[in-house]
């Protein structure tokens, strides 16, 4: 087996009684560009947001696996002692009758991997509709995407102690020259919201790769885009890889997945029907039939 | 704010380039200028006593319900919590600080600083206290719960007569030395006996009407700003700011939200907490008459007034609540007319104004400013953080 930096073993997500995808089971090898496509519905994002801990999982794994040789299960909710302590002390001791039941002491005294801490692991994403912090300069915009990677709380800035000041220089420096990645320097004093659509965008990536991310995960990072932008986006994505960043990429753009995708995994209802290189895709029938629907024979009287 | 001088003098140049051909910031720049001139010189003015007395405690009022508004401004400005119960750690800061300060062996130099600090630690406390289960909420549901608590705090203190006196509170504080010692406090037998009903000769050297207190007052608010232009432009301020616009996208910029959240609820139940104490101590009076609903409506008034988020608009706008509130108690003699506003009829003006100021500048007065200010500078610092150079370069 190749290494691989995710792998997704068994995934389901229900909904109630709405099967968001069931049994989906792929890896994504490091330093390559995977893109992840299907129908509307098909349940990508849902994918995405249980990989970086918006969603609670129904069933499966996540293996994570930041340093080359030790996969974690980042989907698994792990007991805290802390956690546990609080949630007796607050329930002053009744909460400790949960510990016999299987299901509530799983949801009273275990804790599941929230969002911010799939970032420390390093997965960053960005979203669908671009999610900025509207209100914040563009600089800000980065620099929160750096908080991950400091350690000054607020005593520290209360105090000016040198490693508040050591760090906020650190970060002023870093997110100028992510801005610079991204090609957004001259923009860096603007408000997040005065920017143009595919600055905005551009501004998300730059914001994920400021959290230094192993593997980066583009929610149709395209959408939307005229031809030029989405050229740069391509040029930006191949050098986001080139920079050692696994990129993992949803998008419905096809000359995009086809042209700088390693691998293709293709999502219909739910479920995975194709997975292999843009050639074995395109050339793959399920996925013909999931995009423009089954060919019919036709009879011999419509015809006449 | 590293450096507060720096700072002043930027603001001062800033101004001064915007203020050229332009009457109404050049107006704007006076004014501020003698407001604070007034504000710093209050105690020491060389004018009528009668004047100055009433000038130095009007002042002295809006520093004080500055400091609680900037603690306030935490959770609903920067974190984005509409938060309707400031006034439970004001009122807990206030007892606290009053009831420790009534203790025999409080009596050594400082002490009296020392009881505001375990007033806003106390305060600070029970901000964490509140803050766990309500980690979840946010918006009307938030608002509720805050609302819900200032009321249980102020039940619980009408109630608990034997340590709070009740629903007479407490009145006529003991007198302090400069160095925060009592003066005439040793005679004092406990609380437990004459909680309400204490009584101190007066002429002492440092009552609420000094400017020893006066100065004290404007020295924690100076602190107060310090700290909050500090917080504003460090990895936390960042993170609550970040909170504020959208949860989800501050999340998977791996901000934990609960311990923020935590950390505002603490800095702003602090910071309320010492307000209080320092109110209690300048009307001679903690009672749950001032600790009430409407304290938290009023102060929440001048945030809204004023700009949420901007430590300039939060004074700003404190300071045309409570000033005007003060103003309007004024009587003015015209020959034998006397012109009086209704002391219940100055709660309509706030109503009025605050229409004017949301149909005109729904922002506040001094909103806070999206674009970075400090974005210009060249930054000259190491850039090892960025972490996409290895390979390319």
């Amino acid at each position: 087996m190749t290494s691989s930096i995710l792998r997704v073993e068994n995934l389901t997500k229900r909904f109630g009684g709405v099967v968001a995808f069931e049994d989906v089971s792929f890896k994504v090898a490091p330093g390559e560009i995977t893109s992840l496509i299907g129908p509307n519905g098909a349940g990508k994002t849902t994918v995405f947001n249980l990989i970086t801990g918006l969603y609670d999982k129904t069933a499966g794994c996540i293996w994570f696996n930041a340093t080359g040789d030790d996969p974690t299960d980042v989907s698994e909710p792990v007991f805290d002692p802390l956690h546990a302590a609080m949630v007796s002390l607050v329930s002053a001791g009744v909460g400790l009758i949960a510990l016999a039941h299987p299901t509530a002491r799983r949801r009273l005294y275990y804790l599941r991997c929230t969002p911010d801490f799939m970032t420390c692991q390093g997965i960053a994403r960005t979203f669908q509709n671009s999610r900025l912090f509207n209100d914040l300069s563009v600089l800000d915009n980065v620099k929160v995407g750096l908080h991950a990677r400091a350690n000054a709380n607020a005593v520290d800035a209360i105090l000016q102690t040198l490693r508040h000041r050591r760090e906020e220089s650190e970060i002023e420096a870093a997110a100028g020259k992510y801005l610079a990645f991204v090609g957004l320097a001259g923009r860096a004093t603007n408000a997040a919201s005065d920017l143009a659509y595919g600055e905005q965008r551009r501004l998300e990536i730059a914001r994920a790769l400021a959290t230094q991310p192993k593997l980066l995960l583009l929610d149709e990072p395209a959408a939307g885009m005229n031809p030029t932008e989405t050229n740069d986006l391509i040029a930006l994505i191949r050098k986001t890889r080139d920079a050692g960043v696994t990129v993992f990429l949803i998008e419905h753009d096809m000359k995009l997945v086809m042209e700088i995708s390693d691998r293709v995994i293709v999502l219909n209802h739910g479920r995975k029907i194709a997975d292999g290189t843009p050639e074995e895709v395109r050339a793959n029938p399920e996925v013909i039939a999931a995009y423009l629907g089954e060919e019919t024979p036709r009879d011999g009287k419509d015809d006449a | 704010m590293a450096n507060p001088l720096r700072e002043m003098t930027r603001y001062t140049q800033t101004w001064w380039d915007s203020a050229r051909g332009n009457p109404w910031r050049l107006a704007q720049g006076v004014i501020v200028v003698a407001v604070v001139f007034v504000m710093v010189t209050a105690p020491i003015l060389p004018i009528p006593q009668q004047y100055r007395a009433r000038i130095a405690d009007i002042f002295l009022l809006c520093i004080i319900y500055s400091i609680i508004a900037i603690g306030l401004n935490v959770v609903t400005g920067y974190t984005g919590l509409l938060d309707l119960g400031i006034v439970a750690f004001a009122g807990i800061g206030a007892y606290t600080a009053t009831i420790l300060f009534d203790r025999p062996w409080m009596q050594f130099p400082g002490a009296f600083l020392l009881v505001l600090l375990v007033g806003g630690w106390h305060a600070a406390a029970w901000g964490v206290v509140r803050g766990a289960p309500t980690l979840r909420l946010s918006g009307d549901y938030y608002a509720i719960v805050t609302f819900a608590f200032a009321e249980i705090v102020r039940i619980v203190i009408r109630n608990e007569a034997w340590l709070t006196g009740g629903g007479n509170g407490f009145k006529n504080f003991p007198l302090l030395n400069p160095l925060g010692a009592k003066l005439n406090g040793g005679a004092y037998d406990g609380i437990l006996k004459t909680a309400g009903y204490w009584s101190y000769p007066s002429g002492g050297m440092w009552h609420s009407g000094t400017w020893q207190f006066y100065y004290l007052s404007l020295f924690v608010l100076v602190v107060t700003v310090i700290t909050m232009r500090r917080l504003e432009n460090s990895r936390t301020g960042r993170a609550w700011f970040a909170m504020k616009a959208d949860e989800t996208s501050a999340s998977t910029s791996g901000i934990n939200l609960n311990n923020y959240k935590m950390v505002s609820f603490a800095i702003s139940a602090f910071f309320a907490g010492i307000g209080g104490a320092l109110l209690g101590f300048k009307t001679n009076t903690v009672s749950t008459n001032v600790f009430d609903f409407w304290f938290s409506v009023v102060v929440l008034c001048g945030l809204v007034l004023g700009g949420m988020g901007s430590i300039t608009g939060v004074v700003t706008g404190t300071f045309i609540v409570y000033g005007l509130g003060e103003l309007l108690r004024e009587q003015i003699r015209i020959g034998d007319a006397v012109l009086k506003v209704d002391d219940r009829a100055r709660f309509l003006m706030f109503g009025l104004l605050l229409i004017v100021v949301m149909v005109f500048r729904p922002q506040g007065f001094f909103p806070r400013k999206r674009s970075a200010d400090t974005g210009d500078e060249a930054s000259d610092g190491d850039a090892s953080l960025f972490h996409l150079g290895g390979r390319t370069e």
